[in-house]
């Protein structure tokens, strides 16, 4: 192989998938933009001791299948790789996501106060939940445009939910370091979660389903759903 | 005329809370209940502008929706062609006595409220008995009206009730030469048989013997007051089956 001299760690500091370089402490001696928001959900400690766990038995590389997940984050496999004992890298590859092809239809989207809907949505709830319900909004998240009528709707039945609990708290927040692309556009995204002690999942489908044609991603859990609005300006 | 709207029902509140957050934005919404729980009144009161149409004329709201971005539909139920409907970048108000088509309504809307009726927010009640007893008062130039909330029909809500209110009004002001009237007009219309004396009687006899006994108690007392032999009384009792 011709040997050429090129600056390898642009590529890798770009790369979606998160590239972790561990020494053999466990400390972290480089990692990608990916990995810096990955470390956001997950510990430095159990990222390396999956490195462990998995690598290879001698100098080399080895990939494994198994699938990952740490909150919005899923991965399919990942790569442990070592060529001497004072380093070690990890690189996780995301799971990939069901691509929307549709287009905004953007005579639709219109600038909105999302407190707005959500309160609007709130009172509605309330008619047939009147449980606490606990709301931290950040109130400095600037007007965006949303299709009002369809983000009104997979806001009803995420509510319907949770109809049946008892302890329910919603939180909306500008997620930090997190973007969705749109039409080749790098939007921001607005992180709303909606936490209970309990959730039907009967909703589950439809709410993907609307979310899924405005460019919605949605994460369910076990008791709460999490939905991550694109911030088109 | 302003329509105004009466309420003190939390429920109530919070569907004009609703209502009024959206008021701006291009979101369906649609208001569903019994007959005469006021959801029109609310929507004409919280919307005073907006353009309505009829659920009953098919043709009309589908060209009204064409060519305006707010429009109010009463009697939605009675459109047989939801199914096709778009109401995309629009705002809609719809009412509707009940929903015929669960599916559908989900898919159209993205509000649906549910107007209570009166039975489930009596805290309504008396207000309503209230403003109706000074409608009443006013139309009928009467000074003084109490009316008695457990003889307040709201089986067809505020239907029901506005015509206990009347009701009321009529039985608690009439005079003797009215009473007379009414009996002269009813049985004008309605005497018909070969028995008809004894049978009409019976509209006097009742309410003497019914409203003496309420008053007096005692059955040898009210035959006294009447004039008439105790026994005599006894088996008017029996035969009006008051006893």
């Amino acid at each position: 192989m011709n040997s050429i001299s090129t600056n390898l760690k642009f590529f890798i500091e770009n790369d979606i998938n998160p590239f972790i370089l561990f020494n053999n402490n466990g400390k972290i001696l480089y990692l990608n933009s990916s990995s810096e928001v990955l470390l956001g959900y997950v510990s430095r400690q159990e990222l390396y001791d999956i490195t462990l766990s998995y690598a290879p038995k001698d100098f080399g590389f080895r990939t494994t299948r198994l699938e990952l997940e740490y909150d919005t984050f899923l991965f399919y496999a990942f790569t442990i790789s070592y060529d001497n004992e004072n380093e070690i890298a990890l690189h996780l590859y995301h799971k990939p996501r069901i691509e929307v092809n549709s287009s905004l239809e953007m005579d639709k989207y219109h600038i909105t106060d999302i407190n707005i809907l959500l309160e609007a949505n709130i009172s509605l709830f309330k008619l047939q939940n009147d449980n606490e319900l606990s709301l931290l909004v950040d109130q400095d998240i600037p007007l965006f445009k949303i299709d009002q009528n369809q983000f009104s709707k997979l806001l009803r039945k995420t509510l319907e939910s949770f109809i049946v609990s008892d302890s329910i708290s919603i939180s909306l927040t500008l997620k930090i370091g997190e973007y969705i692309i749109i039409s080749n556009k790098k939007e921001h995204i607005i992180e709303l979660r909606v936490e209970a002690n309990v959730r039907c999942r009967n909703l589950d489908v439809e709410i993907k389903k609307i979310s899924h044609a405005n460019h919605i991603s949605t994460i369910f859990k076990e008791n709460s759903i999490y939905l991550h609005i694109p911030f088109i300006k | 005329m302003t329509e105004q709207f009466l309420t003190q029902s939390t429920q109530v509140q919070k569907i004009i809370k609703g209502f009024n957050l959206t008021k701006s934005l291009l979101v369906s919404s649609i208001l569903v209940g019994e007959e005469y729980t006021g959801k029109r009144t609310l929507i004409k009161y919280l919307f005073p502008n907006s353009i309505i149409v009829d659920g009953s004329n098919q043709k009309m709201v589908e060209e009204s929706l064409a060519i305006s971005n707010k429009l109010i539909i009463f009697n939605f139920e009675k459109l047989t062609n939801m199914e096709n409907l778009n109401f995309d970048n629009k705002q809609i108000i719809a009412v509707s006595n009940y929903i015929s088509n669960e599916r559908i309504i989900d898919n159209l809307f993205a509000f649906i409220y549910k107007m209570p009726s009166l039975k489930d927010r009596v805290e309504d009640i008396e207000l309503l008995v209230n403003h109706f007893t000074k409608e009443v008062k006013q139309n009928l130039i009467i000074d003084e009206l109490i009316i008695d909330l457990d003889r307040v029909d709201i089986s067809l809500n505020t239907k029901s009730l506005r015509k206990s209110v009347y009701k009321e009004a009529f039985i608690h002001n009439s005079t003797h030469k009215d009473i007379e009237e009414i009996f002269y007009y009813y049985l004008l219309k309605y005497m018909n048989g070969n028995n008809d004396y004894k049978k009409y009687l019976a509209l006097y006899e009742r309410p003497l013997i019914k409203a003496g006994l309420k008053k007096f108690y005692s059955q040898l007392k009210l035959s006294s007051i009447l004039g008439i032999n105790r026994n005599t009384l006894r088996k008017k009792i029996y035969e009006l089956n008051l006893d």
